[in-house]
């Protein structure tokens, strides 16, 4: 094993800590007690802090360690994983109508959170191990069939967003790591035709987030409320937003879920266009510094890794903002290091750690 | 090579795709701004209106005839509703309503969810502190407090008080720079309408910021409403009722007045109509009835009707024969039972006659001849001049509105009007209330005050007191009219009432001199009689003018006075007289 070699990406690692403590100003915004307009920390924004910490705690520690050591245990980390969300499927108590967590004591760990980080590992460890292989449509399949049984089971739970999310990090690996482009557009054009069969298996509720995403005012006060309420508050933001604290939209109540999923109505109403503009910059600094790195980095390990982690920050980000606006239905993505929630804050943070950890191989 | 491809390919995807997300964001805030910043704001002000009572209106003892009370109307705001299953089970258990009609309402409220819809009004006290203790857990419910005119006594005194409906477009757009707001109420007609100014209270308002449920979070303003102010009638409720019974059943008015200050102590007009069916949804059907009815129960005949006076009339025919220099109190007509006028003949009413007479017994007998010969002697124009001056052919001034003048007509009238010289049958039908003349009871009353007083005119009124504040005292004008001739007109009607074969006996009263004119007024053929009469008690110092007029009841002055009999009767009673 190789020790590692230089030192890590500063721009990377500022502009991850920079939007993880920033997640806890808009959470402390989100849950502004506007009856006692007391500034006192919520409960929720003490517990995010603390989630910051370990997160971050946790960043240095991956980034630290050498990828290739910790793609040793990538395949136990993914079974066990996998325990743990069969684990829920068949114990696990349902909340908001789907089993997501796993309580331990006073924390709630949401193992599907998780799965981002083991399915980049797995792959990564699984393409590097077989790595003359790449290209043929054994490798291929066998990727596919790797991911296939997490996939399936958020997808139970349910959980169509962190099932979703999934697919372009597989496909992205794939891509990067030299797979054939003629297998992956073969894929995707059938997963686009069994989308109907798909229908079948969602959830009443589901099929009501995809129809009033078409429409919302089929559902003013039902499913649509969110979308239309996430709607004024972005929208009547502006150029500049109302300024901190001053959201009416969000501290009267009118949006539900304003600290988690749709924390960047928040953002948007209070810091305007300018504001979120300002923080989609920071997330498209992470990408394109990962872009950097895969691009560089020798190995076909790190690429997937790196490529990984890109892929899981970019699409979150652009499915939860797009959802806020009302471009994307609404699924359950968070806003990566933002969206309250200490499984999303600490898996987020750990991915970038690998980055970080992947970027101190690059070639200079 | 190939995997530097790779990578743009890779990258260029997820700057298209921030592209579209900025662009998207864009549209969203800069684009939309108005529209969603104006949604923002009707999100969270929202301006609860406090409305303001409307003064109550008083009769002269200070009782209540109309107020303002408070209802309690229960609403459901469909949006809010969280479990439709538990807000029917309470509010069919609160209200004592079917479960079947609640959720039929939260049906029809799904229509509008946001608005609120009406499940029940007028809610009484207990189910009110119910659904107060309720309101906290089912913010869906809506508990609105607002004021319904109530009219105590139904149709008593209806055509004074008048009625009140809601503002419509056109005088909304007069008025709004007054503080009237859509859906308020204004007073349309009687005092309601007259002093709808006083009356009407000045709403306030509460801005408040509210939740997503509508909740009160914060209060940005507040201006207290201040209610309307009170008005106090002239009028007596007890005697209003007596009259009112008296015409039950009947057309007709009747008008009880203060002779020394033109105080309307009541003024009733049937048929009559409960105000109430303007502002009670449910009583509509009520509405065309009145409005339908050949009787024309809106109008009140007191002031706005106006009818040929009959005999009532001839004191004023006894004023301008007194007033020119062939005829004096002691001049002697002789009644042979008609006149003859060219190939005319004017009957009196008595066939056989009244033989010779003074003015005095002319009066008191009614005798048609002596007033034929009387008014000749005085002419129309004199006639006329006197009718004016009593206060006939123009508005009383009296402080409700819809009043009509009426005609007091003369030979320049005549040839205005009907473009015809003046007849001496014209002139021997005017002498004694007949042709062209028409009145209302209320100037008909106005002029018996004057005999009442001695000689000066009144002005009627119906409103003392605004909260404090005294808006009528009474204004007299002096006639300058002869002290002898009136105390000998005066005697006459004594005379009427109380004299041997008087035609008004049956208004003597044992315990007070009453004085009076009747009156039979021939009206369209075909049609029957109005009867009439017109007097005051007591004799020195009158206190009361009452005038009794009885549209079409076909039994003449006789009758009238009987009526206006009880109604000095009940004054007694009350301590009026």
């Amino acid at each position: 094993m190789r020790a590692a070699r230089g030192g890590m990406d500063k721009v990377l690692l500022s502009a991850i800590l920079l939007i993880a403590v920033l997640g806890i100003f808009f959470i402390y915004s989100a849950t502004w007690d506007w009856q006692t307009e007391s500034g006192h920390f919520s409960a929720l924004v003490i517990k995010q802090s603390i989630w910051v910490v370990i997160g971050i705690v946790l960043l240095f520690i991956f980034s630290a360690s050498d990828y290739l050591k910790i793609l040793n245990y990538a395949y136990i980390f993914y079974i066990l994983n996998l325990l743990a969300l069969v684990f829920l499927l068949v114990f696990g108590g349902e909340r908001y109508g789907a089993r997501r967590w796993i309580a331990f004591g006073p924390v709630s760990i949401q193992p599907s959170e998780f799965v981002k980080i083991t399915v980049i590992l797995v792959l990564a460890a699984f393409l590097g191990d077989r790595r003359e292989k790449i290209g043929t449509v054994k490798n291929y399949i066998a990727s596919i069939a790797l991911v296939m049984p997490a996939s399936a089971l958020i997808f139970l739970q349910p959980d169509l967003g962190t099932a979703f999310v999934l697919v372009p990090i597989l496909f992205s690996i794939l891509f990067v790591s030299g797979e054939k482009i003629k297998h992956i557009v073969l894929t995707m054009a059938a997963g686009l035709a069994s989308i109907p069969f798909l229908w079948m298996f969602l959830k009443g509720y589901q099929k009501n987030r995809l129809m009033v995403f078409l429409n919302p005012d089929l559902d003013p006060l039902g499913a649509g409320y969110t979308i239309i309420q996430s709607k004024i508050a972005v929208g009547s933001g502006g150029m500049f937003g109302k300024g901190w604290l001053s959201g009416t939209q969000s501290y009267l109540n009118f949006l539900p879920e304003r600290h988690t999923d749709f924390i960047f109505s928040v953002v948007g109403e209070e810091w305007g266009f300018f504001g979120g503009v300002a923080l989609i910059a920071l997330y498209a600094l992470i990408v394109a510094r990962g872009i950097r790195i895969f691009s560089r980095v020798p190995d076909v390990q790190g690429r997937a890794i790196a490529a990984g982690v890109v892929i899981l920050i970019a699409f979150q980000v652009l499915v939860n903002i797009a959802m806020t606006i009302g471009l994307m239905p609404v699924v359950g993505l968070p806003l990566p290091a933002i969206s309250y929630g200490g499984s999303n804050t600490i898996a987020t943070l750990i991915s970038v750690g690998l980055l970080l950890s992947v970027s101190r191989r690059i070639e200079r | 090579m190939l995997f530097i491809m790779r990578i743009w390919f890779f990258s260029l995807i997820l700057i298209v795709a921030m592209g579209v997300l900025f662009a998207g964001l864009f549209y969203v805030q800069v684009g939309m701004y108005e529209k969603y910043s104006v949604m923002s704001e009707e999100n969270r002000l929202k301006v609860v209106p406090l409305v303001a009572p409307r003064g109550s209106i008083f009769d002269r003892n200070g009782k209540v005839l109309v107020e303002d009370v408070l209802s309690f109307d229960v609403a459901i705001i469909y949006y809010r509703v969280e479990d439709k299953d538990s807000l029917t089970n309470v509010l069919s258990e609160v209200l004592e309503v079917p479960k079947s009609v609640v959720s039929r309402r939260i049906k029809e409220a799904g229509k509008i969810p946001y608005s609120p819809v009406s499940i029940a009004s007028n809610i009484g006290m207990e189910k009110v502190i119910r659904l107060e203790e309720l309101e906290m857990n089912h913010p869906d419910i809506l508990l609105e407090i607002s004021a319904k005119r109530k009219y105590l006594y139904g149709d008593s005194a209806a055509h004074v008080v008048g009625y009140v409906g809601s503002i419509n477009r056109s005088e909304f757009k007069r008025l709004k720079h007054y503080g009237y707001k859509i859906n308020d109420l204004v007073g349309r007609d009687g005092v309601e309408k007259a002093f709808d100014d006083y009356l009407r209270g000045t709403h306030g308002g509460k801005q408040i910021e509210v939740d997503h449920r509508g909740r009160e979070a914060t209060t940005l303003g507040y201006r207290e409403p201040l209610p309307g102010k009170d008005v106090y009638l002239t009028i007596d409720l007890e005697l209003q009722k007596t009259c009112e019974k008296l015409l039950e059943k009947k057309k007709g008015a009747i008008v009880a007045m203060d002779p020394s200050t033109g105080a309307v102590l009541a003024m009733a007009s049937a048929p009559a109509y409960d105000p109430g069916i303007f502002i009670n949804r449910e009583r509509a059907s009520e509405l065309s009835k009145v409005f339908g009815s050949r009787n024309y129960p809106l109008m009140n005949r007191a002031i706005a009707g106006t009818y040929p006076p009959g005999s009532v009339f001839k004191v004023i025919t006894a004023l301008s024969g007194l007033d020119s220099s062939d005829a004096t109190i002691k001049t002697v007509f002789n009644c042979q039972g008609s006149l003859s006028l060219g190939k005319f003949r004017f009957a009196c009413w008595r066939e056989k006659g009244h033989a010779d007479q003074i003015l005095r017994d002319a009066i008191k007998h009614s005798c048609n001849v002596y007033f034929f010969k009387l008014g000749l002697l005085a002419g129309v124009d004199r006639i006329s001049a006197f009718a004016k001056k009593c206060g006939l052919g123009q508005h009383t001034g009296i402080d409700i509105p819809g009043e009509k003048a009426g005609i007091v007509p003369s030979s320049a009238w005549k040839r205005k009007k009907l473009n015809e010289r003046w007849y001496k049958g014209d002139t021997v039908n005017y002498s004694i209330g007949q042709g062209y003349l028409l009145c209302s009871p209320l100037q008909v009353a106005r002029m018996m005050s004057i005999f009442a007083n001695k000689g000066y005119l009144v002005k009627p009124y119906v409103v003392e007191f605004v909260d404090k504040v005294r808006v009528n005292a009474g204004e007299k004008v002096f006639l300058n009219l002869s002290t002898s001739d009136v105390s000998e007109i005066r005697e006459g009607l004594k005379a009427v009432v109380n004299g041997k074969r008087g035609t008004g006996v049956k208004a003597k009263q044992s315990d007070v001199i009453v004085s009076g004119k009747t009156g039979t007024a021939q009206t369209s053929r075909g049609k029957k009689n109005h009867g009439w009469f017109a007097g005051f008690a007591p004799f020195d110092e009158a206190k009361l003018t009452v005038v009794v007029f009885d549209e079409h009841g076909g039994k003449g002055g006789y009758y009238a006075a009987e009526t206006a009999g009880k109604v000095f009767k009940k004054a007694k009673e009350l301590k009026m007289l």
